[in-house]
């Protein structure tokens, strides 16, 4: 009787020591969760100052180079907000375009790019390149394509001719500018 | 009359820029204008290997074209298809040409007309001809007393 007594007696505090343990550890984990605070989506997460990045693609190649004098993450969409930004974007051999404007918005992948305020777009000459300079307003990037777009009305200027009109998208990598409407354009003969 | 000099402009509803082909294409009520010279079309395809403008082909229902001549007459010109060279100065016409130097009319197949000498060679291709309609001069033109 008394061994079949202490058998009920050791399963008994078995038990308790279970129910003790567990009761210990969901206490333990409890603590170390930090109540998670109401996000502010307009808060930023971080911020940078005089920054430059090098975005790769999922390759590992350079995407693009971005610069600016301030940089700011929101905690909502993970987008950022760039003054001053400069915007490299290499195409070897031919020479890079550097895309300069007011402000910018950077999507949280990276994959587009809005150009805010008055901006302009450089490419330098080269052998086979012509030097261009096109001046517009909030134009939209879209980095794995290499397109840039705007509504708004762009100029074109290289030596031998320029060309204006109302919408505009530029092809980075195949070196094509259309021109959506109101188009007027200059050659210069030699 | 026509100075080769002058920039040459373009107006047009959209236009698409191949920078790496050299060749640029303007479309919808197309305008090239150099000067007195003003050539219209609904279609101008712009070719400039290099960076070195070339030639500028008009295309519509008929490309047209009005300049001056060295004595300020007025010339005019239609067909279907035009190309205009700045460094001849030259263009030459195909499909439906038509010429007119003041009241004369030259009409053929192919006429290349040249801006700068006001001159022009009319040839007819194979079935057409070449038709001169040359107006009578008025006598007090030629001085004649009636």
């Amino acid at each position: 009787m008394s061994r079949r007594f202490s058998g009920l007696l050791l399963i008994l505090v078995l038990a308790l020591v279970v129910a003790l343990g567990f009761w210990l550890s969901k206490s333990a984990q409890e603590q170390r969760v930090v109540p998670t605070a109401q996000v502010d989506p307009e808060a930023n997460q971080f911020f940078a100052e005089d920054f430059v990045v090098w975005s790769m693609d999922a390759s590992g190649q350079l995407k693009y180079r971005l610069s600016g004098t301030r940089l700011e993450q929101r905690q909502g969409d993970q987008s950022s907000h760039v003054e001053s930004p400069v915007l490299i974007m290499e195409h070897p051999p031919a020479p890079d375009w550097t895309l300069r404007s007011e402000r910018g918005w950077v999507s949280s992948g990276g994959d587009e790019v809005q150009l805010l305020g008055h901006v302009q777009l450089d490419r330098p000459g080269a052998p086979d390149h012509p030097p261009m300079t096109i001046t517009s307003r909030d134009v939209t990037v879209w980095t794995l394509p290499r397109q840039a777009h705007t509504n708004a009305r762009a100029r074109m200027v290289t030596t031998h001719r320029e060309a204006e009109g109302v919408g505009m998208t530029l092809d980075l990598t195949r070196d094509t500018l259309e021109l959506e409407s109101q188009v007027r354009g200059t050659y210069v003969p030699h | 009359q026509h100075n080769p000099d002058l920039p040459i402009r373009i107006e047009a509803d959209r236009a698409n820029l191949d920078d790496q082909r050299g060749v640029s294409v303007y479309q919808g009520n197309v305008t090239i204008t150099q000067g007195d010279t003003v050539i219209t079309g609904d279609e101008v395809t712009v070719h400039a290997p290099d960076r070195q403008l070339e030639r500028m082909v008009s295309e519509g229902r008929l490309a047209t074209l009005t300049t001056r001549d060295e004595s300020n007459r007025e010339v005019r010109a239609e067909a279907r298809r035009m190309e205009f060279f700045p460094d001849g100065p030259r263009v030459a016409l195909t499909g439906e040409a038509r010429v007119w130097q003041g009241d004369d009319e030259f009409r053929g197949s192919r006429i290349v007309y040249n801006l700068e000498a006001a001159t022009l060679e009319a040839s007819t291709g194979d079935t057409g001809r070449v038709e001169a309609i040359f107006a009578p001069r008025d006598r007090s033109e030629d001085g004649d007393t009636p």
